[in-house]
């Protein structure tokens, strides 16, 4: 009896433990509380990047004293929306989030608030064509920009041009030529990124609207065409050319865009070239966080459209890299607070800070990159070509098919396989199922 | 009343952690695979028609046939070298110890440290690998190996996880080693077994049960494998390396949380119905004997 009742002591005592552990536990989850009047937001993002965010919050908080900011930044835009997404499932909706325009939009859109209800007095100074990409399926702009991006640029290493005696390429024959130069050197050509999809299908789109009218992708990923389509595997043709010719490195598919063909290639100096998107023109200032300490320090390092290797040009491909959201979850007090934060950043101080950064280019009208005294004339054209560039973009840099929210990475797949060596019909055509 | 229910009170802990934390979360998985859950709003019932898509599919047969190259390979290369280093180790050679030490250390280490420093040693263009083949003149100067490519990328990846965890084949058959009676050994050789005779006639078959863990452990093993191949080819190039799990990663990735889930349970059921099968096996080996 006695054992018996000292069992049901030590029982009554363990469940007791893990019932005031559990409300403890609960207690760390919930919501942070002001002590001193300030309202304390959520903001569950993977960009400002760790590095630009004190600035960022510094100047924000020194014009809104009564606001503070908890910071949780993910490494990469996969992992952000896998945690978003347990977030949202957990129902606690951050009161701030990030979203890149794409398939998925339309799913976050339905957390977020109407930007009807906080930005109707500002968001006249945001570009019009940038919000139509924030627009949900509903007509809502759910989202409001912040920064623009787009395909396809490269870094080349200038200093390692010049002891090569290689030019920049303008075509298609140049950079086959130059290409060869490089390798017959004992150098990898263009590093591309070619194992990333992301990477493959932006290209691709990019490079397909350089055959037929243009604009022939957008059809096929809405439907309407089929995706062997002649102007598709036309430029399907081409990609498996740069290839095959010698344009990309070797084993390309085996290479990640980010860390190995921009650390392992490009700053180990073991490549010329390294094609990427417009955020990276940063890499040719002298204010880059990535070159010191590389093998390319005290090279001069220079940003470029990538040249036309189709029938026609037609510019980069664009689009909103990065849009912010306010919960529709959220308080009053707090939605009115992230309001003001999001002003900051898309009209504010804070999208002047930011593009200063060259993360991504200005959405708000009048505002243009701020280069420091000390930039090279080579940085400064790098900058004001990717601004020109981008200004007249007449193509997206994504496609949207809603409901299909794997095409990005089906498309990449087919491009390996066409990479290494498949017919470019027979893989696009897989795309119809 | 409470004597008789107390040990169920004992066990009540790991049943609420268990039944909350796996088997909830398989019966919801079941549930979900018969939807068309994208992972955050839509969840529609669908029926079996994510197990239909799954047989039409061929990322999917892809990812079960390196699934299974894998096992076998796997299981038999890390039998077969365990078993003979463990032999080997058991004579006392001189610095047993140390090799024994140096086979084992890679367990130790987490695979995605492993992963990272081979997909930098099987870099195609300046991986350690391919310069040093190069700089010995077995390749051309400018001859490059795809290690981690379409062709080859399974097999490198069978080698990575052979590299890590061989050592555990050898310390479980080493322990087995020291549990069979010298007598048996010394009858032997009073027979006139040499050392291939005395490890296939008298080690191996007293190894049995060990070599049933271990397959069983290579099955589960095989099924899970998910960071090695992450970490060095992502699934690709293309769809080449994809293995089960990563297929799986890679779907609900792309929002398809209700077909991710078909796929899970499809793992969870191959997992099962292979290790019955060992199980059986084993069983019906040991009632011949």
């Amino acid at each position: 009896m006695f054992t018996t009742t000292k069992h049901a002591r030590t029982l009554l005592a363990g469940v007791t433990l893990v019932a005031v552990g559990g409300l403890a536990l609960t207690g760390c989850a919930a919501e942070p509380e002001s002590s001193d009047g300030t309202i304390e937001l959520t903001f569950q993002t993977w960009l400002p990047t760790q590095d630009q965010w004190p600035d960022i919050i510094a100047a924000f908080e020194a014009e809104n004293p009564g606001i503070s900011i908890e910071f949780d930044r993910d490494e990469d835009y996969d992992a952000y929306r896998t945690n978003l997404d347990n977030s949202i499932l957990a129902g606690e909706v951050p009161d701030l989030y990030g979203i890149q325009v794409g398939a998925s939009f339309d799913d976050y859109s339905e957390f977020a608030l109407d930007t009807d209800e906080y930005a109707s007095d500002w968001i006249g100074q945001v570009s019009s064509a940038a919000l139509e990409q924030t627009t949900n399926s509903d007509d809502v702009v759910a989202a409001v920009p912040i920064l623009l991006g787009g395909m396809e640029y490269y870094l080349y290493n200038k200093t390692l041009m010049d002891e090569l005696g290689l030019t920049l390429p303008n075509n298609y024959d140049e950079l086959v030529a130059v290409s060869k130069a490089a390798s017959a050197a004992g150098y990898s050509p263009f590093a591309m990124g070619a194992a990333d999809t992301w990477h493959d299908a932006d290209f691709f789109v990019w490079l397909s609207n350089q055959f037929g009218e243009g604009g022939d992708i957008y059809r096929a990923a809405g439907g309407e065409i089929p995706w062997d389509s002649e102007s598709l595997v036309a430029a399907a043709e081409r990609w498996q050319s740069l290839f095959a010719d010698g344009v990309f490195q070797d084993a390309a598919t085996t290479v990640a865009t980010y860390p190995n063909a921009r650390d392992d290639y490009f700053l180990a100096r073991k490549s010329v070239f390294f094609p990427t998107g417009s955020w990276h023109v940063g890499a040719a200032l002298s204010t880059s966080p990535e070159v010191p300490g590389s093998a390319v320090e005290g090279d001069e390092i220079g940003f470029a459209v990538f040249p036309t290797v189709g029938e026609q040009d037609a510019g980069v491909t664009s689009g909103v890299d990065f849009a912010l959201a306010i919960s529709a979850d959220s308080s009053p007090e707090k939605q009115e607070a992230a309001a003001k934060f999001v002003e900051f950043l898309a009209v504010g101080a804070g999208q002047q800070l930011w593009v200063n950064t060259l993360q991504g280019f200005p959405v708000a009208e009048g505002v243009t990159v701020e280069l420091g005294d000390g930039e090279s004339e080579l940085a400064r054209q790098s900058v004001d070509l990717t601004t020109e560039s981008l200004q007249s973009s007449e193509y997206a840099r994504k496609l949207l098919a809603p409901g299909r929210d794997s095409l990005e990475n089906d498309l990449g797949i087919v491009l390996q396989n066409i990479a290494d060596g498949a017919d470019p019909a027979s893989e696009l055509t897989t795309l119809n199922e | 009343m409470l004597r008789r229910g107390s040990p169920y009170f004992y066990i009540l802990p790991i049943v609420v952690l268990a039944g909350g934390l796996i088997y909830y979360c398989i019966g919801f998985s079941a549930y979900a695979s018969l939807t068309d859950w994208n992972g955050l709003t839509r969840m529609d019932f669908v029926g079996v028609a994510n197990y239909a898509d799954l047989i039409e599919d061929p990322t999917f047969w892809i990812a079960l046939r390196n699934n299974l190259v894998f096992m076998a390979a796997t299981i038999v290369i890390q039998a077969v070298l365990g078993l003979l280093i463990a032999v080997i180790a058991k004579e006392r050679l001189p610095g047993s110890n140390v090799y024994k030490a140096i086979f084992f250390l890679p367990i130790a280490m987490a695979p995605a440290i492993i992963a990272t420093v081979f997909k930098y040693m099987l870099e195609a263009n300046y991986g350690t690998l391919n310069e040093s083949l190069r700089a010995l003149g077995l390749i051309g100067p400018d001859a490059v190996i795809q290690w981690l490519g379409k062709d080859l990328g399974i097999w490198s990846i069978i080698l990575i996880n052979v590299f890590q965890w061989m050592g555990f084949s050898m310390m479980t058959y080493y322990a087995g080693l020291m549990s069979i009676p010298d007598e048996l050994y010394e009858a032997g050789m009073i027979d006139g077994a040499g050392w291939w005779r005395r490890l296939v006639s008298i080690t191996i078959p007293s190894l049995r049960g060990t070599t049933s863990v271990l397959v069983i452990l290579g099955i589960v093993g095989s099924l899970k494998t998910f960071d090695i191949v992450w970490l060095t080819t992502g699934g690709g190039p293309g769809v080449s390396t994809q293995f089960l799990n990563t297929f799986l990663v890679q779907t609900r990735a792309d929002r398809e949380a209700g077909y991710a889930s078909a796929i899970g349970v499809v793992i969870l059921v191959l997992a099962f119905a292979l290790a019955m099968l060992q199980i059986r096996a084993s069983n019906r080996e040991r009632s011949i004997r």
